[in-house]
């Protein structure tokens, strides 16, 4: 569209000479798109933006699958190589394993911690087209022989955290999992790879699996074909079509079965998109669900104050009748006329997207600073804020916007009839019939009505949450994890290990108990096993299950956790003694149903073949996974009889001790025994329990912003309606005064207004809540999609709102001077 | 240069049918300055408003130069209102957010007329008018018989064959009003024609023929 100078001109000189209009327009403008603009850039950063690697769209994954092609998996290296040495459809081939912990110590100082890296192979930054920041990244070279290259690529990340940005840090010589490895490059800061899961801090050969993978040194796995373990991507030759390359690699698939046994078959391959896979399936699925509901919510609200801009020029184009009939007199077309009022409204929404870039930098730091690292959208991925896909859709959110509330008013003047336009010299004038400036009003007491009722009920999600009984006392707690197959600890030196580090938490001062145990609780991860019960006959096909915990005597205690039957572990479970195990109540209530007290009973597939294991303690429930999951039947066995080299360590403190200051002693006990073995999640459980919380209350916040954005748009055009309506009546006000009305029943006249358009708006805003809230239930806990006490709420706010914003004009109305009034006309 | 024959217009009431104007027929020659008089209601403006082609709502014939304006779709008589006609308002109806020189400029950008063109076409309107040294002002920073020139400026701007004036003394002190109807007059004698609506019998003689209205008939020409 040609936007001719003049028309421009006189726009700028429109707003420039209405200031206060202009102000409010483009806020009001500023907050819908600015809050669309922070939204959109963590949703494209997470879905829709290409990766950050050479020509994205040719890359694309290949997955093993079953025979239907459905279910998507991991590779072996075999697997690999047969692709790799085999197919012609690919430029080049790559393999890595992503999210592995790693011990890092460095001799340039600083103490151990755990990192996350990758194992790739050696085509892998070559493939993505990736360039070093520092030194050098790996190539095919440094992935030939087994053990022979222990060389290692940092991040950016990495490189100034932990080793300050220096230029030296190339050429050091860094121990990984207790083994040396020399640094031989830094990634360029923006390299994430091909993924958004995990955003690694460093980059190993596959061929040093043994050194970087030590728990499964044993298992062969470069050989073995049933460990699939590995990532793959590939980047198409040029020419060549994904359903090709597919077609390739099924005949491939299909030759290598026909000369495997039949009780191992490689699965076939599935070659899918890249970018399209950048967030692993099943979390790409939940943060489809929160974008839309974020952008839905967003969108709501830009909405809101599209109406809400409309309404602003509607009321304006009254004020400026006279002058749009005197152009329309001077020979303007209506054709000429819309488009002068059009770009007036293309001027205050691009001002409207300047402000609301500002506004959505704001509150995508402020978005960034609050989201719990467990949020479904990986928001910390989403690292450059405003980049010129957020610029663009600022523009076109603009253009919409001002289509959405430009187009009425400009329609409308073109409209208006030139004689009646030129005779109006009085002020406003009020319209018999319900405008469409009140039906915009109207529409926006519903769609906040909408979003306060979400904000009320993610509000009582959380205050049910929180009214939960967790089944353990979380105050007073310090948790820490260590990871013993890192520090390549075998199951007798681990089991050694284990009972040594006990002793000495135990000794730290101010320590009042202290346990490992497998898992602790809230932790959405952890060990399932199937039972067989002496109680319990499982119906045909059932495979009952239930959690597993390993723990050490004193974990219930240290937890908080009520032991209602029988005994702790101690000190006569020893791993030749009669293997035994303690379960939860629900678990007692799942397998032996009818039984008071199940201590004594055994559980077959727990210990040696005919005998089991016995039940020596029951104790209360636990909710381990998640404080929205009913408790899972829990069996918790000895860490003297089932080893496990990956711990977390439990720390009850001693009244008044902060459990966050034995994160130092605690850090020393574990040194004094293996300086190289790093603690991490080191937290309270409180500040566990918050985090557990975090993605609900995020959310919670985020309905809220958005309610109460919408809020103060709705109460800002109705403000502007009633006032309007108010001003129009000012001549009636004085007659009513005049002839004895008292004040009081002025006010209730302009009032009643106000309550009309909130009990029209309210009941469809309430209708629409209740339609579309049902799509929010998965994100609800203990509260349905129609509870009565959030709908209640919300309309308590939106009539309170309603009353404020009407309250001025009424006050005004009441305090007209039948003189003053009478005279104005 | 018009010719109206029984021009009616009337709006639809609960009452029934309100006639406005009745059977109107009339008949002006180029070069011709006519005033309509007539009390409040009479149709004065109504009338003016058909010849200014701003009303399309009417019955009747009306010839204007050589169109036949009744045959004529209501944008073809915008057309013919661009081509034609100059309006001078009572109200003086400037533009308060536009300065002289724009508002001057404004009728030339709905015509068409280039850029260029309007800048040198403003500058010598300016200068006829003699009001360059208030060509940035903007409308509430002049006097009434200022914008008043500046609104009769902007009705000739365009070089109209017609120009309409509903009351243009209407809201001008006495000698601000004698100083528009000299301007009148004098445009009339270079060959303006001019139809002009007014209560004023001074103003009316400033004219060389007056038409008397009264509850939409014509009663005096």
């Amino acid at each position: 569209m040609r936007i001719p100078g003049q028309d421009l001109r006189y726009a700028i000189r429109m707003l420039g000479r209405s200031p206060g209009f202009a102000v409010l327009a483009v806020l009001t403008l500023g907050l819908g798109i600015g809050a669309n603009v922070a939204i959109f850039s963590i949703v494209d950063a997470v879905l829709f933006r290409p990766l950050a690697v050479r020509d994205p769209a040719s890359l694309v994954r290949v997955y093993g699958a079953d025979v239907e092609g459905v279910a998507l998996m991991n590779s072996s290296y075999p697997v690999f190589t047969d692709y790799r040495d085999a197919a012609t459809s690919f430029a080049g081939i790559a393999a890595y394993d992503e999210g592995e912990a790693f011990h890092l110590s460095s001799g340039s100082g600083g103490t151990a911690e755990r990192v996350i890296g990758a194992l790739v192979s050696g085509s892998f930054f070559e493939l993505l087209g990736a360039r070093p920041a520092r030194g050098r990244l790996l190539s095919p070279a440094d992935d030939r022989v087994p053990g022979a290259h222990p060389v290692a690529v940092i991040s950016h990340r990495l490189w100034r955290k932990r080793f300050g940005a220096a230029p030296e840090t190339v050429g050091e010589t860094i121990r990984l999992n207790g083994h040396p490895f020399t640094v031989v490059g830094v990634a360029e800061p923006s390299f994430t790879g091909v993924s958004l899961d995990f955003l690694p801090d460093l980059w190993v050969p596959i061929a040093m699996v043994d050194q970087a993978l030590p728990e499964f040194a044993a298992e062969n796995i470069l050989v073995g074909r049933n460990l699939s373990w590995l990532d793959i991507v590939a980047r198409l030759t040029p020419g060549v079509t994904r359903e090709r390359a597919q077609a390739e690699l099924d005949t491939i698939a299909k030759r290598r079965a026909a000369s495997q046994p039949s009780d191992h078959q490689d699965p076939m391959a599935r070659v899918v998109p890249a970018a399209d896979y950048a967030v692993g399936p099943a979390a790409r699925e939940e943060a489809r669900r929160i974008s839309w509901l974020l952008f839905g919510m967003a969108g709501l609200v830009l909405l809101i104050a599209c109406a809400d801009a409309a309404g602003l020029l509607l009321l304006r184009s009254e004020r400026r009748r006279r002058e749009i009939g005197v152009r329309l007199a001077l020979g303007a077309s209506r054709r000429q006329l819309a488009r002068q009022l059009f770009v007036e409204s293309l001027l205050l929404a691009g001002l409207g997207a300047v402000a609301g870039l500002f506004f959505a930098v704001w509150a995508g730091d402020l978005l960034a600073s609050a989201v719990p690292p467990e949020f479904t959208l990986p928001v910390g991925a989403a690292s450059a804020i405003l980049d010129i896909r957020a610029l663009a859709f600022a523009a076109g959110a603009a253009f919409f916007s001002a289509l959405l509330f430009g187009l009425a008013p400009a329609a409308r003047a073109g409209r208006l009839d030139v004689l009646t336009s030129l005779k109006d010299v009085s002020g406003p004038r009020l319209p018999r019939r319900l405008t469409l400036r009140d039906a915009l009003v109207v529409g926006q007491i519903a769609l906040t009505a909408v979003l306060l009722v979400g904000a009320g009920l993610m509000g009582r999600t959380l205050a049910r949450e929180a009214r939960v009984d967790p089944g353990f006392e979380p105050a007073g707690k310090l948790e820490a994890s260590i990871d013993l197959s890192k520090q390549g600890y075998d199951r007798e030196r681990g089991g050694a290990f284990l009972p040594e580090l006990l002793t000495r938490l135990r000794a730290i001062p101010g320590v009042r108990s202290a346990a490992l145990g497998r898992t602790v609780p809230v932790q959405s991860s952890g060990m399932r096993t199937s039972i067989e019960s002496d109680g319990y006959t499982p119906a045909a096909g059932e495979i009952p299950q239930a959690d597993l915990n390993i723990v050490t005597p004193g974990y219930f205690e240290t937890l908080g956790t009520r032991l209602v039957a029988g005994r702790d572990f101690d000190a006569r479970d020893t791993p030749t003694s009669t293997q035994v195990a303690i379960i939860s109540e629900s678990m007692a209530r799942r397998f032996w149903p009818g039984v008071k007290n199940p201590v004594g009973r055994r559980i077959m597939n727990l210990g040696p073949p005919g005998v089991g294991g016995e039940i020596i303690g029951v104790v209360k429930d636990v909710r381990f996974r998640s404080l929205r999951r009913a408790p899972d039947p829990t069996v918790y066995v000895p860490v003297s009889q089932f080893y496990s080299p990956r711990m977390m360590i439990l720390l009850d403190s001693a009244a008044g001790v902060d459990p966050a200051a034995l994160r130092k002693p605690l850090a020393d006990a574990v040194g004094a025994l293996d300086a190289e073995l790093p603690l991490f999640h080191v937290r309270t459980l409180e500040d566990k329990l918050g985090l557990s919380l975090g993605q609900g209350r995020l959310l919670a916040w985020l309905v809220g912003a958005f309610a109460v954005l919408a809020l103060v748009l709705a109460a800002t055009g109705l403000y502007g309606v009633v006032s309007y309506a108010t001003q129009a009546r000012t001549r009636e006000f004085g007659i009513r005064l005049a002839l004895g009305a008292q004040a009081g029943s002025v006010r209730r006249l302009v009032l009643s207004r106000g309550v009309r358009f909130a009990a029209a708006g309210l009941a469809a805003g309430l209708a629409a809540a209740a339609a579309l809230t049902r799509f929010a239930a998965p994100l609800l806990f203990g509260i349905s999609p129609f509870d009565p006490a959030s709908y209640l709420v919300a309309a308590a706010i939106l009539g309170g709102a309603v009353l404020a914003a009407s309250a001025v004009p009424a006050e005004r109305a009441a305090r007209v001077d039948p003189m003053t009034a009478l005279r104005t006309e | 240069m018009i010719q109206l024959s029984n021009v009616e217009k009337s709006v639809a009431s609960k009452a029934g049918q309100i006639f406005l104007l009745r059977r109107i027929n009339l008949t002006i020659a180029p070069g011709e300055f006519v005033t309509i008089m007539g009390p409040s209601g009479a149709g004065k403006s109504t009338l003016l408003s058909i010849l200014g082609m701003l009303d399309h709502d009417w019955a009747g014939e009306f010839r204007l130069l050589e169109h036949d304006v009744h045959r004529m779709k209501p944008r073809e008589r915008i057309e013919l209102n661009k081509k034609y006609v100059g309006f001078v308002f009572q109200q003086y109806h400037l533009l308060d957010n536009l300065t002289v020189a724009e508002n001057l400029d404004i009728p030339l950008s709905y015509r068409n007329v280039k850029s260029s063109e309007r800048a040198a076409i403003v500058a010598d309107t300016l200068d006829r008018f003699q009001i360059v040294g208030k060509k940035d002002l903007f409308p509430n920073q002049l006097s009434g018989g200022q914008q008043q020139l500046v609104g009769v400026a902007r009705a000739l701007i365009a070089k109209p064959k017609l120009l309409l004036a509903d009351e243009p003394t209407g809201n001008l002190h006495t000698d601000q009003g004698r100083e528009i109807m000299r301007l009148f007059k004098s445009l009339n004698s270079e060959g303006m024609t001019i139809i002009q609506v007014t209560h004023s019998e001074e103003n009316a003689s400033y004219g060389d023929r007056i038409v008397r209205l009264r509850d939409g008939w014509i009663v005096n020409d």
